[in-house]
């Protein structure tokens, strides 16, 4: 019977056309939102990646790293005493005013961090530089910028060496780097934390966060709670605090839901294209059906002609789906927008696929298996 | 009922057999008691007025249809008491099919059309095509193997149809109303054919209105109101010229042979 089925598919050209748009569209919108959606994520999670550390040290309450406020000194005192720890390095991450060259006043984020110490043990933050070196940064009022925050913060190249006001201060950039954003889109400025402590009013000793790297893994729980004795803080594993902001920024922003719905109804007109061309291609093959089941073809061998039709669907459609994301993906490089396809989103992709086709193909199924020969065959 | 040749040797039996539409108080019985018996190698040609149950009776005598009551006995298997993959089977074995209306596939090619109904019981679809393509070719149609029905005129079609309906070497065919979509010589030379098939040994009943039918035919079964009316010989049985035997209902056995063979190949 495949050989029937796919010549019938080669055959009927024009309609099959239409089926197979039907589940390359709803496949490729599929693994896109899953893109988007993973893209979203990890760009919500990044800075926690890229600043590293075992334990964050954090104010109490904190349910995403973008929004956190300055610690009371000596915060990170009972972490430093701690046996276990090899290492405590402070972060600011906070949000603060800054005033274009035209004079508009905005909102950025800042974010310091240790950059004297940074190399060996753990990745400098900024990363990915386009221009400049992260000791660039090594002296007060200097900064680095993302190449693609230029219009909000008012700034036209040459990039190095112009100044901007931020909190009221003038600062050079020296450093500017390209691919990093936050899930806001607001603009993110890098420091040194010295410089980033002075803009964001902290204490010379003050941080958002502290970040402890640990000799040992297995002993966090028991720094977490020499920490935690004080009850203004909160200690999360750099996991957890990926992990909370992804969840924060995707049920907050209703990303996640709107993505799944856009996600679903592309499950469902897809299923529903397919699953009408199908019905209309086997309901003309009714007679030719009847025959074949008059000299002794068996249900279950009619039923292999609307199960090929339906395999032959979803094995050409779900390829051209999965070429269709990856086409988005490549033309959408470098864009505001970020599409991670890991191996999840193509096998949902590939999933759904199998779901639309499988459910598509039960009416004609149930039209072949209910098939009336004496009646078709008048 | 007797048969010298013994029951056994019969295609097809049937014996008693009624039909009926719908559940009472309304039932509609179609036929009422038909007993049919088909030798091998033998033309019977079933007629009867529009709506005395041809179509009712070959459907139940392939299976497609269950007698309400009755026994049907197809290729030595009693069918009316057999679940549906049972009769599957053995028409699967046992019978071929032309329909006026052809019902060839669109997307496939003559040879194919032929070809897939053989790879249906398990001949595998090289050898398959060969034999379509030897039975096309004897069909006269060499230059049309590869061509789709859509590119064929009615004429060749039927000839595709009947090529379909024997490549399984079928012991009985079951026609209905094969040359109704065909001019006068078109549908000559389609008997001619399934003549040819018959006196090879395979039986074809072969259901139609026309009766210039008649005169290829070995035996004439005419059905009125679902009981049989007439069953005798036909023309093709006595090749000198008009009926010699009329078997008025209800039917006196015949002679075991047909009479005469094709007229040409
Ligand atoms: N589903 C049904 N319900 C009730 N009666 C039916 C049904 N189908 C057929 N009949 C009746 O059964 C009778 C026999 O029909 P059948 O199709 O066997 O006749 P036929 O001899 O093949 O006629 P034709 O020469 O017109 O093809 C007709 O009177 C028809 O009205
Ligand atoms: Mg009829």
């Amino acid at each position: 019977m495949h050989r029937i089925a796919l010549q019938t598919l080669l055959f009927h050209r024009a309609k099959v056309a239409a089926a197979l748009a039907g589940v390359a569209f709803a496949t490729a919108l599929m693994i896109i939102q899953i893109g988007l959606y993973e893209g979203l994520r990890s760009r919500a999670s990044v800075l926690v990646n890229r600043l590293g550390g075992d334990l964050w040290i954090m104010a109490a309450g904190t349910s995403m790293v973008d929004d956190s406020e300055l610690l009371a000194t000596g915060a990170e005192l009972p972490a430093r005493a701690h046996p276990c720890v090899t290492s405590v390095r402070p972060a600011i991450v906070a949000w603060v005013p800054y005033r274009t060259p035209a004079g508009a006043r905005h909102t950025l984020q800042l974010v310091g961090s240790d950059l004297r110490t940074a190399g060996p043990t753990h990745a400098y933050v900024p990363w990915s530089f386009a221009e400049g070196l992260p000791q660039d940064l090594l002296a007060q009022d200097r900064v680095a910028i993302d190449d693609g925050d230029l219009s909000r913060l008012g700034l036209a190249p040459p990039l190095v060496g112009s100044t901007l006001e931020i909190a009221e201060r003038r600062v050079e950039v020296r450093g500017v780097t390209t691919g990093i954003r936050n899930v806001s889109l607001i603009p993110m400025v890098f420091a040194d934390v010295e410089t980033a402590r002075t803009l964001a009013g902290a204490a010379p000793d003050g941080a958002t966060y502290w970040l402890v790297d640990l000799a040992d893994g297995s002993c966090g729980p028991s720094v977490a709670r020499a920490i935690e004795r004080d009850p203004r803080l909160d200690v999360m594993t750099r996991e957890e605090l990926a992990s909370v902001t992804e969840e924060h920024v995707v049920t907050e922003s209703g990303a996640g839901a709107a993505l799944a719905f856009v996600a679903l109804l592309g499950l469902v007109v897809g299923t529903v294209i397919v699953g009408q061309t199908l019905l209309s291609l086997v309901r003309e093959h009714h007679k030719e059906l009847g025959m074949l089941r008059a000299v002794g073809a068996s249900r279950s061998e009619l039923a292999q002609f609307v199960a090929w039709l339906s395999a032959f669907v979803a094995a050409m459609g779900g390829a051209l789906g999965v070429i269709l994301a990856l086409l988005v993906q490549s033309g959408l490089g470098g864009r505001s927008v970020e599409l991670h396809y890991g191996p999840g989103a193509i096998l949902t992709g590939l999933a759904a696929v199998l779901v639309m086709c499988t459910v598509a193909g039960a009416a004609s199924l149930a039209s072949v298996l209910r098939l009336d020969v004496v009646k078709v065959l008048q | 009922m007797t048969d010298e040749r013994g029951a056994s040797a019969n295609v097809l039996e049937a014996r008693g057999v009624v039909f009926t539409h719908g559940t009472p108080p309304l039932e509609t019985r179609v036929l009422h008691g038909v007993d049919l018996d088909i030798a091998p190698g033998e033309l019977t040609v079933l007629m009867g007025p529009s709506g005395s149950g041809k179509t009712t009776l070959i459907s139940i005598l392939a299976g497609l249809l269950r007698p309400t009551r009755g026994r049907v006995v197809l290729g030595g298997s009693e069918i009316s008491a057999m679940d549906d993959a049972e009769v599957t089977a053995v028409r699967r074995r046992t019978l071929g099919f032309v329909f006026q209306a052809f019902h060839l596939f669109p997307a496939l090619t003559a040879t194919d059309n032929v070809a897939e109904v053989l790879a249906l019981s398990g001949t595998p679809i090289r050898v398959a095509r060969e034999k379509a393509r030897a039975l096309l070719t004897r069909f006269g149609l060499e230059a049309r193997l590869d061509h789709r029905p859509g590119e064929l005129s009615a004429g060749q079609r039927q000839r595709v149809a009947i090529a379909r309906a024997i490549v399984t070497s079928p012991r009985l065919v079951i026609a209905d109303e094969p040359t109704v979509a065909l001019d006068g010589p078109t549908a000559a030379s389609v008997m001619e054919l399934l003549r040819e098939y018959v006196s090879a040994g395979t039986s074809v009943v072969l259901v139609t209105h026309d009766v210039r039918l008649v005169r290829a035919s070995d035996r004439v079964v005419a059905l009125e109101d679902g009981r049989v009316a007439y069953d005798g010989r036909g023309l093709a049985a006595n090749p000198h010229g008009a009926p010699s035997g009329h078997d008025i209902h209800p039917p006196t056995p015949r002679s075991s042979e047909p009479v005469a063979g094709p007229e040409g190949a």
